[in-house]
């Protein structure tokens, strides 16, 4: 059955790489997410709309194509796909890279082979030194858990502060990475507030908008001196509708979290959700895109982006431009 | 008095509901604020959303089959059902009827695939557990569709203090499964299908009109469940019920329904997917770490079955003992 499986996997790649193969330059991005990770779609129309002003341009047609894990979460078959594509042969690989020591081999492999390869949303915990991808695009994990919290602190209330942090998927190295950063920053503010009782947990608040928002609320009502919650991703907005069932009025707990979509924006709007974390997908998707036609092309390097730091109140959703790019999908 | 004692022990949900009841009572002593309506209220929310997966896929074992596709079904009927209304300015009834038939087409297509192809559901649901999951994405291109704003709801799943309209809904449906279950043909010829297809057919039982209606239920009600937490969280996400489909299995077996098919009950599904839940809110309020909590959860859910088994046995041992006196 397994073996079955991948080799319906591996054909699928060999069929999409070739069929790409017939632009001037083929393009991949390799995600460890399925297709109802909707934080990938922002992604997904970031690399289409890099491909589709490159195709404009008129000079060379391009190929662009994100390919999605079957098994929504599983580092072993998205190794198989980057495998499949290093192995047919590509003229740019992105790739998520959220596993420390797994994609080491292959994307030397890759870079001996004098392909581009470079990683983007997630990458090595050691950056350039414990991978040879030749860039990075997207958001230092750790550093923006440890913004996210910083930026809520100001807000905490005076006394005693007890946080809750919901790490969505313990294990996956995203996930414990904003986490961990969250605490460096609570230790920091204990240090600095040795006079006031600063405590956390961590729970896995779960991957699922309902069942997170079950568990923080299960937590609160057992601990009602909850300061504030932190979220791992996006799914902590799902505590807004039974925050109001259990008679909290906004602001009464913190919420911090990441990305923008919908659910979040509207528990920002109804004062539920006070900061998230823009990681701007759109950037992850056009950037490496941009990078690899330019170094095919021109021979130009790679280069890093940090496209996550965009921190968004309450206040910064409201304008009408906002919304409307939401509603295109490139604020995502 | 022996005989409602027997009829109370022959029940399949009973050890479930044992089980549910010392938790209950040891983990009030341990921590105060357990047994508090807020904290029943938060329980009972999401309650009646798993309470109906599970009872789909319950009553779908008892007929002999499963169906792994329930959790991608309870996100296609959503949005469906958001879309019709948002972006087509459907009526609500309507745009719910047809999320819902969208859902019975899904199990009508595993029915034909298992039936006709003589495929292990196992099998065809895995096959349109992906399937699903991609329609749903697909029709929704890629990002959850808009949730209409001032869309009224209430009459589903608005709040009546402690809970919410859906609780009466579960249980309304409870009871006409429960009723169908157990006091009509149509009933007793699941319980046939499921103990024995060759034997239930050589009764003159149409086994294959038997497991087709199950299935067409079994994804009903995880359509319908899928709607029901939409409307409540407002927001129609595509990763809806991801992974729901072991939980629902899982409540149905703690439940008491057989693997083997033949045997369980529509209370057994309710009752399962409380203990469930219940044991959830209990490691939360525990505060078992974060990196611990699925091991924790694991364990109790072993520790469910096995007392499960226990008073089973117990209970088949005190029935056979009565019945010899």
């Amino acid at each position: 059955m397994k073996i079955l499986k991948n080799l319906i996997v591996s054909l699928a790649i060999v069929f999409f790489v070739s069929n790409a193969s017939a632009a001037k330059y083929s393009f991949s991005i390799v995600s460890v997410s399925d297709t109802s990770n909707t934080f990938w779609q922002g992604i997904q129309k970031g690399m289409d709309g890099a491909c589709e002003m490159i195709n404009a341009w008129g000079k060379d047609e391009v190929d662009c194509i994100l390919v999605y894990n079957q098994e929504n979460g599983s580092i072993p078959m998205e190794l198989r796909t980057v495998e499949t594509i290093v192995a047919q042969g590509t003229d740019g690989l992105a790739v998520h890279i959220v596993e420390d020591t797994m994609f080491d081999d292959i994307i030397q492999e890759c870079i001996d082979k004098g392909m581009i390869c470079l990683a983007t949303n997630v990458d090595d915990s050691e950056g350039s030194s414990g991978n040879a991808r030749l860039s990075m695009t997207g958001q230092d994990l750790y550093q923006a858990g440890y913004e996210l919290v910083k930026g809520l602190a100001p807000q905490f209330p005076d006394g005693d502060v007890h946080v809750l942090m919901g790490l969505s998927a313990p294990g996956q190295s995203w996930a414990e990475a904003r986490i961990n950063g969250g605490i460096k920053y609570l230790e920091e503010y204990k240090a600095a507030n040795s006079g006031r009782k600063v405590t956390w947990d961590t729970i896995d608040s779960g991957m699922d908008t309902s069942l997170t928002g079950q568990r923080i609320c299960s937590y609160i009502q057992g601990a009602p001196e909850t300061t504030a919650y932190f979220d791992a991703g996006f799914w902590g907005a799902g505590a807004g509708t039974c925050l109001r069932d259990l008679g909290y009025k906004p602001g009464e707990l913190l919420m911090g979290m990441f990305d923008i979509v919908e659910i979040v924006l509207d528990e920002m709007r109804q004062g539920y959700v006070h900061l998230t974390v823009d990681q701007q997908p759109y950037y992850q998707g056009f950037l490496p895109i941009l990078q690899m036609y330019f170094m095919n092309k021109y021979g130009l390097s790679a280069f890093d982006v940090n496209t996550g730091k965009a921190l968004l109140y309450p206040e910064d959703i409201m304008s009408a431009d906002f919304q409307k790019f939401v509603d295109m999908g490139v604020r995502y | 008095m022996k005989n409602n004692i027997k009829a109370l022990l022959s029940r399949p949900e009973i050890s479930a509901l044992a089980i549910t009841l010392f938790l209950i009572i040891v983990f009030s002593f341990v921590n105060d604020r357990f047994l508090n309506s807020r904290n029943f209220m938060v329980i009972l929310a999401a309650y009646p959303e798993y309470a109906l997966v599970a009872l789909g896929v319950t009553i779908l074992m008892i007929s002999g089959e499963f169906d792994l596709s329930v959790g991608s079904v309870f996100a296609v009927s959503p949005i469906v059902t958001v879309i019709l209304v948002g972006n087509y300015e459907y009526n609500q009834y309507w745009a719910i009827l047809l999320g819902l038939l969208s859902a019975a087409a899904l199990g009508f297509v595993n029915a034909i695939l298992t039936l006709l192809f003589r495929i292990p559901s196992f099998i065809t649901t895995l096959g349109m557990l992906f399937m699903a999951r991609s329609i749903a994405i697909g029709i929704s291109g890629g990002f959850p569709p808009s949730f209409p704003k001032n869309w009224d709801t209430g009459w589903l799943v608005g709040r009546l203090d402690m809970l919410r309209v859906s609780v009466f809904w579960m249980l309304g449906i409870a009871i006409v499964c429960h009723f169908i279950l157990k006091k009509t043909n149509f009933g007793s010829w699941i319980f046939a299908t499921g103990e024995n297809r060759q034997a239930a057919n050589d009764l003159g039982i149409n086994t294959f009109a038997v497991k087709t209606t199950c299935f067409i239920l079994c994804s009903t009600l995880a359509g319908f469940a899928g709607i029901i937490q939409s409307l409540r969280i407002k927001t129609a996400i595509t990763s809806l019920g991801m992974g729901l489909e072991l939980n629902a299995i899982a409540a149905a077996v703690v439940g008491g329904a057989s693997l083997m098919g033949g045997l369980g009950s529509a209370m057994g599904a309710l009752v399962g997917t409380f203990l469930l839940q219940m044991i959830d809110n209990i490691l939360i309020l525990s505060r078992v770490d974060g990196n611990w909590f699925k091991f924790g959860l694991g364990a109790m859910i072993i520790v469910a079955v096995i007392l499960n088994t226990f008073t089973k046995n117990r209970a088949d041992k005190i029935r056979l003992k009565e019945d010899n006196e």
